[in-house]
C-alpha cells in the first residue's frame, strides 16, 4: 500500500430533492493502494457513495476529496480533467453495442483529443491486460457479458487511473465471469491500482483478505480495518 | 496542446457531419422545415429590396414633369419656360425635347430587345419641362399653379408616388422584421427539436463520453456542427429557390411591366446566399445550442 490516504469522505451527507437520504455523515478513509469492497443491501448508500466520488452527484453537507481535490467544488469544465483520472465500471457495462471492442476501448481516449499514435499505443496493452486482445476487431453486441465487462475495465483503465470504482461489476454476470472479472480487479489492485467496488456478492467478499465497508440506510455500520461496528445502525 | 486542440475540432466537426448523415431521414425534414421559413425570409428580402429600389427610382427623378402639347411652337414653349420660372416655390426649370426624352428612355432601356423595337418605330413622346420646387411643401402649389397655364398639357408629379411608397416601405419593413423574427423563432425551433432528437437518441453515448472525461464541449460541438449544418443547408436550398424564382420572375415582369425599375436578379443572389447561409448557421447555432443546453445537463447528471 502507498500508505497516505487517496480517497477521504468527511462528514458527508447526501440528501435528495424529494428529501430522501442516501448518505448520512460518513467518514471514510481509503488508503492508496487499498482494495475496498462496498457491501450492503439494495438502497444501502453503495451507489451514490461512488456517484459522488466520481463527481455524478454532489454531496448535501460535507467534503470529499479524492487525491488531494475536494471533488464536490469542481467546477463543471475540471469535471472531465478530474474524469480522466479515475476509472469507472457498472453492473451493465455501459458500452456502445455498435463499437468494436478496440473502439469502446479507443473512444475513452479519443473523447479527450489524444493522439492516434498515443490511442494505438495505449489501447492495445488494456486490452492484453483484460483477455481480449485478439477480440479487438468483434462488435460489442457479440461478446458475453463477462468479455463486455472486461471492456470496460480495459476502458476504464486506458487511462491508467489510480483509483478504480466498480459498481456492481459482477451483477450481471454468471459465477465463472464474476469470478474472473474479480480476479482481474484483484490483479489491478496487486499492480497498485486503487479499487473500491460496490457487491451484493458476499461470496466475493469472503473469500479474500481486503477491507469491507458496510453500508445501511445511508450509515456506515461496519468497517473491517477498524473492526467491528463503526456507527451505531 | 496545440496539436490537441486540433485534434479536438477535427474530431467535433467529423462528429458533427458524421452525426448528420447518420440520421438522413431527420435531416432531411430539419432542412426541409428551415428552408422553408427561410425562403419566406428570403421572399421578404426581394420584396424590401425592390419596394426600396422602386422608392429610390422615384424621388430621384423630378419634383414634376409638365408635358407640352404637341401644338406648341418653339417661342411659346419658351414663353412658358420663362413664365414657369416666375411662380413662387420654382427653383430650377429645365427643357427637354422630344429627341432628348427618347434618347434617355433608349438609355434607360438598352439591352431590353422588345422595347427597343418599339422606340425605334417612332418617337411619340413630348417636349418637356422638369420643374425642382425650393422644398417639397411647395411642390403641391405649384404643381396647381402650372396645371391651369396654357399649352400645359399633362403634369407627372412624382412627389405622391413618392410619399406612398415610402409608406409601404415602412410597412414592408416593419411586417417584415416582425415576420422575420416570427420565422427565425420558428427556425431555431425546429432546429433545437432535431438536435433534441438527435441528443435522446444518443444519449447514452453522451453518458459514456462524460463518464470516460469527454468535456462538455467535446460532446457539444459535434451537435453544434449539426445544427449548423442543417441550418447552413436549409439557408442555401432556401437561396438557391429564391433566386432562381425571382429571376424567373424578373424575366415575366421585364417583359409585361418593363417600366418597372426591378433588382437585377444577378445582384440579389450573392446577397440572398449570404444572408440565407449566414440566417441559417446562426439559428442552427442558436438552436442547437438551447436544445444542448439542459439535455446535456440531463444526461450527465441522470
Amino acid at each position: 500500500m502507498g500508505g497516505h490516504p487517496l480517497v477521504e469522505l468527511i462528514g458527508v451527507t447526501k440528501t435528495y430533492r424529494n428529501g430522501a437520504g442516501a448518505l448520512r455523515e460518513i467518514e471514510l478513509t481509503v488508503q492508496d493502494g487499498e482494495f475496498v469492497y462496498l457491501i450492503g443491501p439494495s438502497g444501502a448508500g453503495k451507489s451514490t457513495l461512488l456517484r459522488l466520488l466520481y463527481r455524478e452527484e454532489r454531496p448535501t453537507r460535507g467534503s470529499v476529496i479524492v487525491d488531494g481535490v475536494n471533488v464536490g467544488r469542481l467546477r463543471p469544465r475540471q469535471i472531465a480533467l478530474y474524469r480522466r483520472r479515475i476509472g469507472v465500471i457498472f453492473q451493465d457495462f455501459r458500452l456502445l453495442p455498435q463499437w468494436t471492442v478496440y473502439d469502446n476501448v479507443a473512444f475513452a481516449l479519443r473523447v479527450t483529443g489524444a493522439s492516434p499514435r498515443d490511442v494505438r499505443r495505449r489501447v492495445a496493452p488494456a486490452l492484453d491486460e483484460v483477455g481480449l486482445l485478439h477480440k479487438r476487431d468483434v462488435m460489442a453486441t457479440q461478446l458475453s457479458g463477462g468479455e463486455q465487462q472486461r471492456v470496460a475495465i480495459a476502458r476504464a483503465m486506458v487511462h491508467l487511473p489510480r483509483l478504480l470504482l466498480a459498481d456492481e461489476p459482477t451483477g450481471n454476470l454468471d459465477p465463472i465471469a464474476a469470478r474472473d472479472v474479480h480476479r482481474i480487479l484483484l490483479d489491478l489492485n496487486a499492480r497498485g491500482t486503487t479499487v473500491m467496488m460496490a457487491t451484493h456478492a458476499s461470496q466475493l467478499v469472503d473469500n479474500v483478505r481486503r477491507r469491507v465497508v458496510a453500508l445501511e440506510g445511508g450509515q456506515l455500520v461496519r468497517d473491517a480495518t477498524t473492526g467491528g461496528y463503526a456507527h451505531g445502525g | 496542446m496545440a496539436a490537441r486542440m486540433v485534434r479536438s475540432l477535427v474530431a467535433i466537426v467529423v462528429g458533427g457531419v458524421v452525426d448528420f448523415l447518420r440520421t438522413p431521414g431527420i435531416a432531411i425534414a430539419s432542412i426541409g422545415t428551415a428552408a422553408v421559413t427561410l425562403l419566406l425570409v428570403g421572399a421578404y428580402i426581394v420584396a424590401a429590396a425592390n419596394v426600396a429600389r422602386l422608392s429610390q427610382s422615384v424621388s430621384s427623378q423630378v419634383d414634376m414633369r409638365l408635358f407640352l402639347a404637341s401644338s406648341m411652337k418653339p417661342a411659346a414653349e419658351h414663353a412658358l419656360e420663362v413664365r414657369v420660372r416666375t411662380i413662387p416655390g420654382v427653383r430650377t426649370v429645365a427643357f427637354i425635347s422630344r429627341g432628348e426624352a427618347m434618347d434617355q428612355l433608349k438609355r434607360e432601356f438598352q439591352g431590353n430587345g422588345p422595347v427597343q423595337a418599339v422606340l425605334s418605330q417612332g418617337n411619340p413622346l413630348l417636349d418637356s419641362l422638369d420643374v425642382h420646387t425650393t422644398t417639397p411643401a411647395k411642390s403641391a402649389a405649384v404643381v396647381r399653379a402650372v396645371e391651369r397655364l396654357p399649352g400645359v398639357a399633362h403634369v407627372v408629379y412624382p412627389g405622391q408616388t413618392v410619399a406612398r411608397l415610402a409608406q409601404v416601405l415602412v410597412a414592408v419593413r416593419w411586417v417584415g422584421a416582425a415576420l422575420a423574427a416570427l420565422l427565425a423563432v420558428s427556425s431555431f425551433l425546429v432546429t433545437s427539436n432535431a438536435i433534441r432528437l438527435a441528443v435522446l437518441g444518443r444519449r447514452r453515448e453522451i453518458e459514456i463520453m462524460l463518464l470516460v472525461g469527454a468535456s462538455r464541449s467535446m460532446v457539444r460541438g459535434p451537435f453544434v456542427v449539426e445544427g449548423m449544418l442543417l441550418g447552413a443547408i436549409g439557408g442555401a436550398v432556401a437561396a438557391a429557390v429564391c433566386a432562381i424564382g425571382y429571376g424567373q420572375m424578373a424575366q415575366v415582369l421585364a417583359r409585361a411591366a418593363p417600366f418597372l425599375p426591378l433588382v437585377p436578379s444577378s445582384d440579389l443572389s450573392g446577397r440572398l446566399v449570404v444572408d440565407l447561409v449566414v440566417g441559417g448557421l446562426v439559428l442552427g447555432y442558436a438552436g442547437s445550442l438551447f436544445a444542448l443546453r439542459r439535455l446535456i445537463r440531463v444526461a450527465s447528471e441522470a
